[in-house]
């Protein structure tokens, strides 16, 4: 038998729980893999015909996102057999979401050739060119084309749900220079689940839209030379900048469904939710503490006429008497029914 | 079902007393030192002197500073009428001592106390060595002659020798066994306190003591000990569940016994028992 045993039920773990781990800011960030190396086929050669053809040389489109949010509470927490304990349905609520697509689309030398010749039998200027596009390197950086979407006013009213699957560890801690059995929330399986989203996101299309409309006048405002623009849509077959950018980010009309497959698929948002939200219960708080030290008579001074059994005569001022404390050891956690039950010894 | 449950076994509590014996023993030996006169080279007298007389001699715990570190706390000399030198040096010092929950299974109950040891109920065994100052025949003499002179000559009264103890240097020793039962019960916390703070408090029911002769002696030292235990040893033994504050969750814990259970607390099954329900709040800190 323990010298001590504690038990502590559901709803009180639940209660501490829900005190300790909300509030917290979690921030995490992430993107899509394989951004630099994934390519649009470049070229193609025809065996059959030996002729060979050029396509756009277009990395897929680049996800990244930046992204806070925070713990609001755990619906329900369930000890289960095995030593573990489910923590039911933990909303949490976003406090920032910002989505960034780009593309890095390989750099192009584009001009060094003459529009307008002068036809050969004007005299003297005969052969000569009269409007020469200058040579210019169109798309250097990497990525090339940053659309930042702020989604947090959507995602602000979404309340996510995460459901976590924990074992109970006991970590040796120390906090101000004291040691301290902390019992720790250990999380095996964390569920992510960005439930009912397609229908809260009705002001995508128009979040979507502005951001790419200003990238664009962005875009366009860095080539003062419109006409030079105008040609080189032209050279790619699209009618607008607008529209270039929307098509090769395959951004057709259901607005919703290609920002849950960047979410989802380009960004993996449930496994970095997951991620977070399984570091936050690993380096939490403890849900609770137990000196090292069961200190059962603190430091006290006093004054030396009230005590005796000094080696020589009492001294002169006061007295300092040591604090008395019992060593906590083998502590241990286990599941009983409905109950989580500690228990220690003391050693003497 | 309680939100929280909480026991504590005999064995631990027997341990940590006398893990306590070791490292506090003042809070076990209690001593009122004779005093002695002191005087300088010229004989003139500059004060007194005390002698801190134990049966049973006090170790100190290992790595303290023995002229800083106190073994015996200080009691006041016992006054009896026609004690001229003022009160008499004793020492009572608990040697030894245990607690048994219910079912008894460390302490023998003598018959007084009706063994064995009802349910929901504790024993209590303390060894206690005593002792008492007796001055010499010299010494009394001394006394009346100093007592008769002051009051004669000099016209002081009593006063001065009241306050004094008498100087001997050994005591009379005999010991003693204590046996106690008893059993916990809660009341509310005297006081305006919203919501109302239950205490749990110790009854004792029963108190003997052993191996000391004649009877009638006994008899007297039984009601001493009863006394002193009702009147200052358990006004100290309460627990009230006053909210408990842990810093490092931040959060507090506002307790209140389980109500509708037969015993609560328990004393069973070797264990002290206690079931809680707690109202769990985060901590206000200053300012916020």
């Amino acid at each position: 038998m323990s010298d001590v045993t504690l038990k502590v039920s559901e709803q009180t773990f639940g209660e501490v729980f829900n005190l300790v781990y909300p509030g917290k800011s979690l921030k995490f960030k992430g993107e899509s893999p394989g951004a630099k190396d994934a390519a649009i086929k470049t070229s193609e050669t025809s065996t059959e015909t030996s002729k060979s053809k050029t396509y756009l040389n277009v990395t897929v489109p680049w996800f990244a996102i930046d992204a806070e949010l925070h713990l609001v509470a755990a619906n329900g927490i369930e000890f289960n057999d095995g030593n573990t304990f489910t923590i039911n349905e933990i909303d949490i609520a976003w406090d920032k979401l910002i989505l960034k697509v780009g593309l890095d689309i390989p750099t192009m030398k584009f001009g060094g050739f003459c529009l307008f010749k002068v036809p050969k039998s004007v005299p003297v200027f005969g052969g000569q060119c009269a409007l020469e596009v200058p040579p210019i390197d169109l798309f250097t950086k990497t990525p090339d084309i940053e659309i930042p979407l702020d989604l947090s006013p959507i995602f602000k009213s979404i309340i996510t749900e995460i459901s976590a699957i924990c074992s109970i560890e006991i970590r040796l801690e120390n906090e101000k220079g004291k040691d301290y059995w902390a019992v720790h929330p250990d999380p095996i399986a964390v569920d992510a689940d960005l439930v009912d989203i397609h229908d809260t996101l009705g002001q995508a299309p128009a979040i979507l839209y502005a951001a790419v409309g200003t990238i664009v006048l962005n875009f366009q405002a860095a080539f003062p030379a419109t006409w030079v623009m105008d040609v080189f849509l032209g050279f790619v077959g699209l009618p607008t900048m607008t529209s270039l950018v929307l098509d090769v980010l395959d951004i057709h009309d259901d607005i919703e469904e290609w920002l849950m497959k960047a979410l989802e698929q380009s960004i993996g948002i449930d496994n970095l939710l997951m991620e977070v939200i399984f570091d936050a219960i690993l380096d939490g708080d403890a849900v609770f503490k137990t000196p090292k030290l069961f200190e059962i008579l603190e430091e006290k001074k006093v004054k030396p006429d009230e005590l005796g059994g000094f080696a020589v005569a009492a001294p002169a001022g006061d007295v300092t008497l040591p604090a008395v404390s019992f060593p906590v050891i083998k502590p241990e956690v286990v599941f009983d029914d409905d109950e989580m039950v500690l228990t220690f010894d003391f050693e003497f | 079902m309680a939100d929280i449950y909480g026991a504590i076994t005999d064995s631990a509590i027997n341990r940590a007393i006398k893990f306590l014996m070791r490292w506090r023993p003042a809070l076990f030996n209690f001593v009122a030192p004779s005093q002695y006169p002191t005087f300088d080279g010229n004989g003139y007298f500059t004060g007194f002197g005390e002698r801190w007389l134990t049966c049973s001699s006090v170790k100190w715990p290992p790595g303290v500073d023995h002229n800083t570190f106190p073994r015996y706390t200080r009691q006041d000399p016992l006054k009896m009428p026609g004690v001229v030198g003022g009160g008499i040096p004793f020492c009572a010092q608990i040697t030894d001592a245990k607690i048994d929950f219910h079912p008894s299974n460390t302490i023998d109950l003598p018959v007084a106390l009706t063994p064995p040891l009802m349910n929901q109920r504790f024993a209590v065994w303390a060894d206690v060595s005593c002792g008492v100052g007796c001055p010499t025949d010299a010494l009394i003499d001394a006394l009346l002659d100093a007592h008769f002179y002051a009051h004669s000559k000099f016209k002081l009264t009593p006063d001065l020798f009241n306050q004094m103890t008498l100087d001997v240097e050994s005591l009379i020793c005999f010991s003693l066994e204590l046996f106690a039962t008893g059993r916990l019960y809660t009341q509310p916390q005297p006081g305006p306190s919203n919501p109302p703070v239950t205490e749990i408090r110790v009854a004792v029911n029963g108190v003997e003591v052993q191996n000391v002769r004649p009877n009638g002696l006994e008899d007297a030292v039984e009601c001493y000990i009863r006394m002193y235990i009702r009147a200052y040893v358990l006004p100290k033994l309460v627990l009230a569940l006053e909210p408990i504050i842990v810093k490092a969750l931040g959060v507090t814990f506002t307790p209140t016994l389980t109500s509708g259970l037969p015993n609560n607390p328990a004393i069973e099954q070797n264990e002290l028992r206690v079931w809680l329900d707690v109202d769990v709040t985060k901590t206000k800190t200053s300012g916020s």
